[in-house]
């Protein structure tokens, strides 16, 4: 039994995407990144998500809970789509025909999941403080 | 000898429907608290299919209600489980509707609310009664 009903569950989510935003923040950030360590451009990394069973409410209570899930990021993944080539034999990492590769990352696209990112975690900022809301309505039943 | 006389004569007081009754209706309304709190939790996970309260809970609470016995009140049981039903409208296989999410908690919290203030109010009328005074405090 927690006093917060389901903390750790909207904890998870909230970590995510917090991981989330900072995956989209290193996207931005590289958007022009014509090296990397290896030599290639920089490559759009995309987080994916996935759902565990929350093991703190699977143990400790044996039938119910068993259904809640927490989140977790299964993993982070390069974006395989190919670099935009642009034009450019001034640039110092021209090829000999002057094209540039310059990384695979699209704004717009960054700013539409950062804005997702950023209403779910508002969401769960919600459901936290409606539990905290709850669990002091449950403490303060007294005669 | 005494105590089990004592604990006989406490149960007495809460061996009523109403109370009873709001206590079974709290627990549930926790664990749907938690449901929801699951279904916003994995609003952006591929796969996820939400989680509800049992929809035949409510169908066991009147049965409970119409045989008037306390007991088979206080032992039931709500439980969580995977809504398949509702069919899912992103092609990720997600069928967690935010906003109604966020609306079912909100409905949710008031029922709790008041169900605290009940539980409060129904403590306050048993002080009274043993005290034969009106405590405002």
């Amino acid at each position: 039994m927690d006093l917060l009903p389901a903390a750790n569950v909207t904890s998870s989510a909230l970590n995510a995407e917090q991981l989330r935003m900072q995956i989209i923040a290193q996207n931005i950030a590289n958007a022009n990144t014509t090296r990397t360590a290896d030599g290639t451009p920089y490559r759009r990394q995309l987080i994916a998500f996935e759902s565990v069973m929350d093991r703190a409410a699977s143990s400790t209570e044996t039938n119910q809970n068993r259904l809640l899930q927490s989140v977790s990021v299964e993993g982070i993944y390069d974006d395989p789509s190919a670099f935009k080539q642009i034009f450019n034999p001034d640039h110092p990492h021209a090829d000999e025909q002057g094209m540039v590769a310059l990384p695979n990352v699209d704004q717009a696209m960054e700013m539409v999941d950062l804005i997702t990112a950023s209403r779910a975690y508002e969401a769960n900022l919600a459901v936290i403080r409606t539990s905290r809301q709850m669990a002091k309505q449950a403490l303060s039943i007294n005669y | 000898m005494w105590a089990a006389f004592m604990r006989g004569m406490i149960e007495g007081l809460y061996d009523r429907e109403s109370y009873q009754m709001a206590k079974v209706l709290m627990d549930a309304s926790l664990l749907r608290h938690q449901a929801v709190a699951s279904n916003i939790a994995n609003v952006e996970t591929p796969g996820y299919q939400r989680v509800q309260l049992d929809p035949g809970f409510d169908q066991q609470l009147m049965n409970a209600l119409e045989s008037g016995n306390t007991q088979a009140m206080g032992n039931l049981n709500p439980q969580i489980m995977v809504d398949d039903r509702t069919p899912a409208v992103r092609p990720d296989g997600n069928n967690v509707q935010l906003a109604d999410e966020m609306l079912a908690m909100n409905r949710n919290a008031l029922e709790y609310e008041f169900l605290s203030r009940y539980m409060s109010k129904s403590f306050s009328k048993i002080k009274t009664a043993i005290t034969g005074t009106v405590n405002n405090s």
